[in-house]
């Protein structure tokens, strides 16, 4: 009698609800993203990434200037069951637009697709979702690849051993680079990959990883890390075993500059991503008032940054305001 | 007769560094030029210098029967204390003590939260740190400001964590001190016994005059400390401090102190059996990897590996009760309550 | 049992004040595609928490529900990118993996006699560690994650009308673990281990099969999440359901289960579920720095098992209470009688 009672209290409470919420759908029209209310919203995979908070500088001070814009930067976690989790509320609450940095290309594709369904312009940061979609802004990817490897193949005079330490499964950018690095790599055929290996974007799993290539290779010339923090944590690996060898990483955040001066990391590519969130978030409102549908497209249309390759000599080209 | 006996006897007390030994050898042949380097002994070692300082730690809750989840946690907390506060002081050497001082004693803060509320509520330990874990972590974020901060120098700080002392990686010595001091206290001390005691029984160690709140709290407060410490070599040997740091960790705490014979219902264990434990997963891992087996069947392995561990474990003290120096502690407490409770009933 | 209706009265309670204070401040809470997410969010959590009360209600835990829906989503997206097998293929295989996993843990437990916690800790190492051997990889070996393109399996992440498809499935799962744990001999058995193993055990109830058959059922229940999971996300990917096991099991002991067993009902895990859901949910709305999420998340579940340990022990007192002022009541009535009368 009594389980009954409670289970009938709790449908009486959702039905409630369901009755108490009004329904509404509305139609996006195309609002004018200068002067209507907008809501924009920033979905990193991880917002404590250099990366990630350099974008995020970027696009803040894009959106600085108009008060009709109201931003949001929401955390991704590494997750991407998080990331779509935020994703569905965002479609909820009806933003007019999502920055968005996909942890795994796949896994977000039905989020993404959902959002460009909506009217809500999807725009993606280096990591892309498996589906057409309004825009992606990103940093060279397959020729930062092929650059690092032609620099290394010149490194070790085209004849040693190089581990990769890689992007986590399913960042699009890591299998692209990967890929530039790779087929380059074949061109010089005295250069042999021995290994390589997830270091999940972070220094300190960078750090571990490498200690397991010393260990496992007693001759390694050269390293490349798919980004800056794998690479800054290879780097303190090899200084702790006392082993010296060619580290490269990729992206160009400030930590990286600071060790190519102090001769830490032998390379990198640069990117200025204060930069490439302030053009994220140029697209961003440019989408919101464009009669374009994301969800009509066959292809991603892409936004290329241009890198500088940084070493040694370049290192002091870079402006200290364009270190980010 | 009596040799055979003394044999086993033998091998059930030195069942744990045989069992290292076998592993050494075997791998040894299997790998020769690689695995029987110094330099690979090095680096099996500061492997697991991070959770190996944790792990001294942490096996006082769980000797108490309770459990220390939160540890990662408080190892990226106290890595952001530490740093924040070099900075705020120029990176000089009196920011670095006073930065150590700062994330030790939120370590130590944490872990006084834990043993009061794990003990005046007498709540689950497993649930409760896993709470406190979200909410240390979202301390960390909060300190942090979600970014990564940078710390390269000064030397004195990067020393910790990356320097090298004799040729041995300094975190080396900082697992081996702990490690140490863990077993002076856990062996040598009335603390020690105390926590043993109550772990085992926690009603009779209460009647014997054993202060279990003060224990409890006590032995959080060590585990925070060790975590804490364990976050600070971290931030030093990335040079950096960010909130997300030091993830995971517990587990491969849990799995040093599980596989090294602590049963996690209290009052049974040792440090060395903890460090031991750690060091088995260690040599597993490195030898699978020297091997060329992928890293994705490590925690494949890992498991495997807690499933043998305790199972033998179990069967061979089934057949050996009462050997352990812990048994004998155990049925003397038993002994205690035995005669407290006839002293009760021949009261009118 | 009164004790256990009021604690339940409690959590219903609980559950309104949050929805009543949410839904006051914040008018994106109680609109319908938010409600109808809200409780998509708990179904997942909420059909893995139906199991895991079987084996919490025994004195036990199951901290491998997470790793288990990975490998089984794992298993999924490689029949569906691999093979043209029909769909209930997949979703068969899925389910008998499930109720193999959990048929394991049983084993290792009863067996082997590992303590729950152990054999569940690692057979999360090892399901987790066949979810990354069995991923799908590219040609240089990689990991890549492949989109799932079957319709008839992605019909499982949608809905009827406004009602998705994993609510429907959540409350079916809810009703039949309900049914079973309050009607069946197998669920007073599963009680009675969970109050007292050696009453259980001397009384001639098998608690080995019992045991077995409680982790069976979180597996079955686990490999059913996973499917509405991998439908909704139309792809597998070997992380999924990381510290999954966590948010199950507070939901489990927030909705009235106690870890010393014997305590708690599918009911209890159900609304423990829906509060989990509401609570991330709500906190959405006010647009707080993401680090206000996991703070506000633990302090409540820290706030919540205080509750419930000291309201137990009050209840526990006041029955030891009532008991010895029964026995005296009974001497003292004795007493009288006998003084009275004869032996009777």
């Amino acid at each position: 009698m009594r389980k009954s009672v409670h289970w009938g209290i709790i449908t009486v409470m959702i039905v409630a609800l369901a009755l108490a919420a009004a329904g509404q759908v509305s139609a996006q029209a195309k609002k004018n993203p200068y002067k209507d209310p907008v809501k924009i919203a920033y979905l990193p995979d991880n917002i404590g990434d250099t990366v990630g908070a350099a974008w995020g500088v970027g696009i803040k001070r894009e959106f600085a200037y108009f008060p009709n814009i109201t931003y949001q930067v929401f955390d991704g976690k590494l997750s991407a069951e998080t990331q779509n989790q935020i994703m569905t509320e965002l479609i909820n609450q009806k933003y007019d637009c999502i920055i968005l940095q996909a942890h795994d290309a796949a896994a977000l594709a039905a989020s993404a697709r959902e959002a460009e369904k909506q009217g809500i312009p999807v725009i993606d940061l280096n990591l892309d979702a498996q589906t057409p979609h309004t825009c992606l802004v990103a940093m060279v990817d397959y020729e930062a690849g092929s650059l690092v490897a032609q620099e290394i193949a010149k490194g070790v005079g085209d004849n040693g051993n190089v581990v990769i330490i890689e992007a986590p499964p399913g960042a699009s950018r890591g299998i692209n680079v990967e890929a530039g690095f790779r087929d380059t790599l074949k061109a010089h055929p005295g250069v042999k990959i021995l290994a390589a290996q997830d270091g999940e974007w972070l220094t300190e799993k960078g750090n571990t990883v490498m200690r397991d290539f010393l260990t496992k290779y007693p001759k390694i010339n050269a390293v490349f890390a798919i980004n800056d923090a794998m690479a800054e944590g290879a780097s303190q690996a090899a200084a702790a075993a006392g082993r010296k060898m060619i580290i490269w990483g990729a992206d160009g955040e400030k930590k990286a500059l600071q060790y190519i001066e102090q001769g830490k990391l032998t390379g990198t590519i640069y990117t200025n991503c204060y930069d490439e969130g302030a053009t994220a978030a140029r697209m961003a409102l440019y989408a919101i008032g464009a009669e374009i549908n994301g969800s009509k497209f066959t292809k991603t249309p892409i936004i290329k940054m241009a890198p500088i390759v940084v070493t040694k000599d370049t290192v002091a080209s870079i402006a200290e305001k364009d270190r980010w | 007769m009596s040799k055979t006996m003394s044999a086993r006897v033998l091998i059930q007390k030195f069942q744990r560094p045989l069992i290292l030994l076998v592993l050494v050898v075997v791998l040894t042949l299997l790998q020769p030029d690689a695995f029987a380097t110094v330099s690979n002994f090095k680096s099996i070692f500061l492997a697991i210098s991070i959770y190996g300082v944790m792990v001294s730690g942490s096996i006082f809750t769980i000797l108490l029967g309770g459990i220390d989840l939160a540890v990662g946690a408080v190892a990226a907390l106290s890595g952001a204390c530490t740093v924040l506060t070099i900075i705020a002081f120029n990176y000089s050497d009196i920011g670095v003590i006073l930065g150590i001082l700062a994330g030790l004693l939120a370590g130590c803060f944490v872990g006084l939260m834990h043993g009061v509320i794990i003990s005046k509520f007498r709540v689950p330990a497993f649930l409760i740190t896993v709470a406190t874990m979200n909410i240390v972590y979202g301390a960390a974020e909060l300190l942090t400001g979600n970014q990564t901060i940078n710390i390269i120098s000064p030397a004195s700080f990067t020393f910790v964590g990356g320097g090298q002392l004799f040729g041995i990686p300094f975190p080396i010595y900082i697992v081996a001190l702990m490690a140490f001091l863990s077993f002076i206290i856990l062996n040598m001390t009335v603390f020690g016994r105390q926590v043993y005691a109550t772990g085992g029984n926690p009603v009779a160690a209460s009647l014997s005059g054993v202060p279990v709140f003060r224990t409890t709290c006590a032995a959080y407060i060590i585990s925070g400390f060790t975590a804490a410490a364990a976050g600070i070599v971290l931030a030093s040997m990335n040079q950096q401090a960010i909130s997300k740091a030091a993830q995971g960790y517990e587990n491969d705490v849990l799995t040093a102190i599980v596989v090294g014979g602590t049963s996690l219902m209290g009052g049974e264990g040792s440090i060395q059996g903890a460090i031991f434990g750690a060091l088995l997963v260690g040599i597993l891992n490195n030898g699978l990897r020297l091997m060329g087996v992928s890293s994705i069947y490590h925690t494949l392995v890992k498991g495997i590996i807690i499933i043998i561990a305790v199972s033998f474990d179990f069967y061979s003290r089934n057949r050996n009760s009462g050997l352990l120096r812990t048994g004998r502690l155990r049925l003397w407490m038993a002994r205690q309550v035995a005669i407290l409770m006839k002293e009760e009933k021949h009261q009118p | 049992m009164r004790q256990e209706t009021i604690r339940r009265l409690f959590s219903l309670l609980l559950l309104s004040i949050l929805i009543v204070a949410f839904g006051a401040t914040s008018k994106l809470f109680l609109t319908l595609p938010n409600i109808f997410t809200l409780l998509r969010e708990a179904s997942v959590t909420g059909i893995l928490a139906v199991g895991v009360t079987f084996v919490i209600i025994t004195a036990g835990i199951d901290l491998s529900t997470g790793a288990i829906v990975a490998f089984v989503a794992m298993v999924c997206a490689n029949i569906f990118y691999y093979t043209t097998l029909p769909v209930w293929v997949a979703l068969a295989a899925g389910l008998l993996i499930g109720a193999g996993a959990g048929y394991l843990n049983g084993l290792l437990v009863t067996r082997l006699h590992l303590p729950d916690f152990i054999a569940t800790l690692s057979t999360q190492g090892i399901f987790r560690g066949l979810a990354l051997i069995i991923a799908i990889r590219s040609s240089t070996g990689s990991i890549s994650n492949k989109v799932i393109t079957n319709q008839g399996f992605l019909l499982l992440g949608d809905r009827v009308s406004v009602v998705y498809l994993v609510t429907i499935a959540f409350f079916v799962v809810a009703l039949l673990g309900q049914g079973i744990l309050k009607m069946t001999p197998l669920g007073t058995h599963t009680y009675a281990i969970g109050s007292s193993r050696k009453s259980a055990d001397l009384s001639g109830i098998n608690s080995d099969r019992v045991k077995k058959v409680a982790f069976t059922i979180s597996g079955i229940c686990s490999a059913v999440g996973a499917l509405f999971l991998t439908a909704r996300m139309q792809t597998a990917i070997p992380e999924l359901g990381t510290g999954l096991e966590f948010d199950v099991i507070a939901a489990v002991v927030i909705g009235g289960c106690a870890f010393s067993g014997g305590r708690g009902d599918v009911f209890g895990s159900v609304v423990g579920a829906l509060f989990m859901a509401i609570l991330t949910n709500g906190i959405y709305k006010y647009n707080l720095p993401a680090a206000f999420h996991i703070i506000i998340k633990g302090c409540v579940i820290i706030i919540m098992v205080i509750f419930d340990s000291v309201y137990h022990r009050r209840m526990d007192d006041r029955i030891r209470k009532a008991g010895k002022m029964l026995d005296q009541a009974a001497a003292a009535a004795e007493a009288a009688g006998g003084g009275a009368g004869g032996i009777s």
